[in-house]
């Protein structure tokens, strides 16, 4: 593991930036819990200062302290992303690896619901969905709603790769070794299975988060709970940027290029690693 | 134990009739290919035998390796072991008990084992699923004995990965998986095809070996004639679904009858400076469409085509101390078919 | 016009990888000396993994990262003796030479015409830019009656690859190295995992077309019974390096290297039921390779001498020249 970590450290530029951002949100996270202020209390400080030492990025037209702000708001942003993510991963592997499995009809079957499923605007049924609940909608809420339209794409992906790991000759001489089917599918088709997991649990998890703040920025989410896209609907609303309060939009838009970027070439630096070409030819550079 | 068959209690594996057809193309439209056709053999149970099974690609002799195999169910005929219908098995320890008897080769050992998993996982896995109830170090001990067996050891070939051993010693790896459960029947489909010319022979001395010791018959699948005949005792050409010559290795491939045995034969090269002549042959190699064919499948490139041969499928006939479909030698009862 | 056209000197040639903080040198080719003379047909034959087809890259000119040429050359005679040494050559004058002057037939060439373009659009993607001064017309009756040659019939140039038949394939990936009439065709295996009767009449063509246009083929397979029908001089290799050299007669009357003997001796053929020995052990790994000769570890005759030195390249009794102390 360490090994692994320093070899990507030196090695891989995507894999550094990505590490820093990580720990950047991560510190961000921790720190959320230390905020001396609530996050959504107006004119707890004084309003419209630029980022100083006091205010690290500055303070907004309704007199919060906008990086305290932003640990919470990056906090909640993240753990909505989390749980999306995490709910569709069930359901995209599930429905992948079954269908890709069993074959047959059954198989027909659940990629006719997968299809369905793929065809369906997700802005606008989110946005229908948002006019119609608004009261009743909280993040958790919605992060469900988001992991029921976030995983068709993956599991046809995860599909693919089992139906070609299926013909794959090694999946054959497995049976001749008694194996039964659960076992195979555990030892010899999960290593190959991984990367797409991953690649795809970041995707959907950045994905989330997008929606996420296209939503709040809108206004359509509860603008009372800070997020992301909270703040911007807010930096917005006091039309920060022809008042001139441009830390108020630059904070919370640096940061989530910053995150999103660090979790995506983290990502890539993560899945090159792990796709067994690469660590075919790093045994082989071993031998 | 103790089953006695309709069949016959000498036969071990008993193939009458086997049939395969393949639809290409649509629903709507298509065409069917027959790829494997009254297909018979048979393996005695006693008397360990490696039988060669004699193909071009395109020929059918790997489906007949997965009918086998119980990779794939034949559309006609029987397959039975030890007087069972191999594809009326249900159940998993009645497949187990299958399995331990039968085993593959395949034709590429790169791609029989995991290239992510170390190479003596799957001899483990054999060893643990077939002998439940053993310890570890027992198993540890049946994947030993088993390596050795073939040239190899644990200590060559443990905890390294596919890619990191040869070719040769790959298959030579895949062998020892197979033989673990102690198989009377090992299917191996082109097992030195991919191996250098000049390795092969040790996986071929090795099937003798594996022969004379252990008593397991082999159905040794190939386009290489010399390797054929250097260790089976009886042989079958397949051509297009056909068996078209059947019996003694010796008599078939020194003295073909078969047109296109002859033709096989004469491609051979002989590893003799000048050994083989390479005057453009006549026959031109054909793909699927001699599968469309009426009448005998050999027919388009056959030198000594008759009308005949046109229209109707040979039967098989006994010429020589072998079998042969081809109406040269008989098998043309006027009955059907006008002139 | 001179004898030689394709010439290695001391060729030496590794592949050099850093991956995730591992270095690795394998040294895979050694010292390697050879002339390829025209109209013939010269073989090289060896294990996978002797270096066989890095030394065809070399010679074909292909030479990039992780494979670096530590010294040596490799140089193509022109026909009027010019010489060009193909490893420093500017990418124009590569340009200039290939497809005309050499020609690649490589592994699995069958699959190695675009599955999405139309055989005649093949031809004119590789081969048209190097016929010199033609116009499309004349350049589609050149292909149609080469192709003709090689008894392919016009409705192939408009067919796809996997309309073709194996067979087919490989006759028009031939028209295709030979069209432009080459000094010399380089071919990898071209006829490893095709079944005998193909492989019969692909080689049968391939000789054909050696004698009409007087050309050299430089034959790579691992196939000794290739060999001996095909090539008029043979190159034996092992682990990177030459081990013995000569006339194809003389290499399989009287092999002078223990590893060509073997080789030999471990060919069966039709009719002869004797059983053949095998030799112990593995290639040797090249990022690590045995001191002294190379095969020293697995010969059955080698002394403490062999261990310690390299042996080089000597003419042996029986006309071939062979790098073993003991054939002298």
């Amino acid at each position: 593991m360490r090994k692994a970590f320093s070899g990507l450290w030196k090695t891989s530029g995507y894999f550094r930036f990505g590490i820093v951002s990580i720990s950047f949100a991560v510190l961000m996270f921790v720190l959320s819990f230390f905020s001396p202020y609530k996050p959504m209390e107006s004119f707890v400080v004084p309003a419209n200062l630029p980022p100083s030492l006091a205010h690290l990025f500055g303070t907004t037209s309704r007199g919060q302290d906008l990086f305290w702000q932003m640990t919470v708001a990056l906090r909640n942003s993240l753990l909505f992303g989390a749980v999306t993510a995490a709910l569709s991963r069930v359901i995209a592997i599930w429905v992948g690896m079954y269908a890709g499995y069993r074959g047959g009809l059954i198989d027909k079957a659940m990629m006719a619901v997968n299809d369905s499923f793929i065809i369906l605007p997700v802005l606008p049924i989110l946005l229908l969905v948002q006019f119609l609940v608004r009261e009743k909608m909280n993040w958790f809420y919605m992060a469900s709603m988001l992991a029921l339209l976030g995983w068709p794409y993956d599991a046809r992906l995860i599909r693919a790769q089992v139906l070609s790991l299926k013909e794959r000759i090694f999946s054959e001489t497995a049976v001749f070794c008694g194996m039964p089917t659960g076992r195979i599918i555990i030892k010899e088709h999960l290593p190959y299975v991984m990367p797409i997991i991953f690649a795809t649990t970041i995707n959907n998890f950045l994905w989330s988060i997008g929606l996420e703040v296209t939503l709040s920025i809108l206004g359509l989410t509860n603008i009372n709970n800070a997020s992301i896209g909270v703040v911007i609907f807010w930096a917005n609303q006091h039309q920060a940027l022809i008042s001139g309060t441009w830390w108020w939009l630059a904070a919370p838009v640096g940061i989530t290029v910053f995150v999103f970027a660090g979790l995506y070439l983290l990502a890539v630096a993560l899945n090159e690693y792990i796709d067994p070409r690469t660590r075919l030819s790093m045994k082989a550079v071993a031998a | 134990m103790g089953e006695d068959s309709v069949s016959g209690p000498a036969e071990l594996l008993s193939v009458r009739g086997a049939k395969k057809v393949f639809r290409l193309g649509g629903i709507l439209s298509g065409t069917e290919i027959i790829a494997v056709n009254q297909i018979s053999f048979s393996l005695l149970r006693n008397t360990p035998d490696i039988f060669s099974i004699i193909g071009e690609s395109g020929s059918g002799k790997t489906t007949l390796a997965r009918m086998i195999l119980r990779l794939l169910l034949p559309d006609a005929g029987t397959i039975e072991l030890n007087g069972k219908d191999v594809h009326s098995i249900r159940g998993r320890q009645a497949i187990l008990r299958y399995m331990r008897n039968v085993q593959p080769i395949f034709q590429n050992p790169f791609e029989t084992f995991n290239p992510l998993d170390r190479v003596d996982q799957f001899l483990n896995e054999t060893a643990r699923n077939y002998y439940r109830g053993e310890s570890k170090q027992q198993a540890r001990e049946r994947v030993e004995l088993a390596l050795n067996a073939v040239g190899l050891s644990l200590s060559e070939v443990g905890g390294r990965y596919p890619h990191e051993l040869s070719g040769g010693q790959l298959q030579r790896a895949s062998i020892a998986r197979a033989i673990i459960p102690g198989p009377s029947i090992l299917v191996a489909d082109e097992p030195v095809s991919m191996v250098d010319a000049s390795l092969r022979m040790s996986i071929v001395n090795l099937f003798q070996d594996l022969k004379n010791q252990l008593g397991t018959s082999i159905i040794y699948i190939t386009h290489d004639l010399a390797t054929a005949y250097y260790i089976s005792d009886r042989i079958a050409i397949i051509h297009k679904g056909y068996f078209v010559e059947q019996g003694d290795t010796g008599q078939i491939l020194t003295v073909p009858r078969h047109p296109y045995t002859k033709l096989l034969v004469e491609s051979a090269l002989d590893p003799k400076p000048g050994g083989t002549s390479l005057a453009d042959s006549e026959a031109v190699a054909k793909g699927d469409e001699e599968y469309l064919a009426t009448g005998c499948k050999f027919a388009a490139r056959c030198p000594h085509v008759m009308d005949l041969c046109r229209r109707k499928a040979p039967p098989p006939v006994t010429v020589a101390g072998r079998q042969v479909r081809c109406f040269l030698y008989g098998g043309n009862d006027a009955r059907e078919g006008d002139h | 016009m001179t004898t030689e056209v394709l010439r290695t000197n001391a060729l030496r040639a590794s592949y050099v990888t850093h991956l995730y903080g591992m270095d690795r040198e394998v040294r895979v080719v050694e010292d390697v000396s050879l002339s390829m003379r025209r109209n013939e047909v010269f073989g090289i034959a060896g294990e996978s993994g002797c270096g066989k087809t890095t030394l065809l890259k070399l010679v074909a000119g292909f030479c990039r990262p992780p494979l670096f040429v530590q010294s040596g050359s490799v140089e193509f005679v022109g026909e009027r003796g010019n010489v060009l040494s193909l490893l420093e050559a500017s990418p124009d004058e590569l340009y200039g030479i290939r497809w005309r002057q050499i020609s690649y037939i490589m592994q699995g060439s069958m699959n190695v015409l675009n599955p999405v373009r139309k055989v005649y659009k093949s031809f004119l993607d590789f081969a048209y830019p190097h016929m010199g001064r033609m116009t499309e017309r004349e350049f589609r009756m050149v292909v149609i009656d080469h192709l003709g040659k090689l008894r392919l019939g016009r409705e192939v140039l408009n067919s796809f690859p996997h309309e073709l038949s194996g067979g087919m394939r490989q006759r028009v990936t031939i028209g295709l190295a030979t069209i432009c009439k080459p000094s010399i065709i380089i071919a990898d295996e071209p006829t490893t995992a095709l079944d005998v009767v193909i492989q019969r009449e692909t080689l049968g063509l391939m000789k054909r077309i050696q004698e009409e246009l007087s050309l050299t083929i430089v034959l790579v397979t691992h196939d000794l019974a290739v060999h001996a029908n095909m090539a008029d001089r043979i190159a034996i290799m092992y682990a990177g390096t030459i081990v013995e050299e000569g006339l194809t007669t003389d290499i399989f009357e009287q092999p002078a290297h223990p590893y060509t003997r073997h080789l030999i001796g471990s060919l069966p053929r039709i009719g002869d039921k004797e059983r053949r020995g095998f030799l112990k052990g593995a290639p040797p790994n090249l990022a690590a390779p045995p001191s002294g000769c190379r095969f020293h570890p697995r010969c059955p005759i080698a002394v403490p001498q062999c261990a310690v030195e390299v042996p080089t390249l000597k003419p042996c009794a029986g006309g071939t020249k062979a790098a073993c102390f003991l054939a002298e």
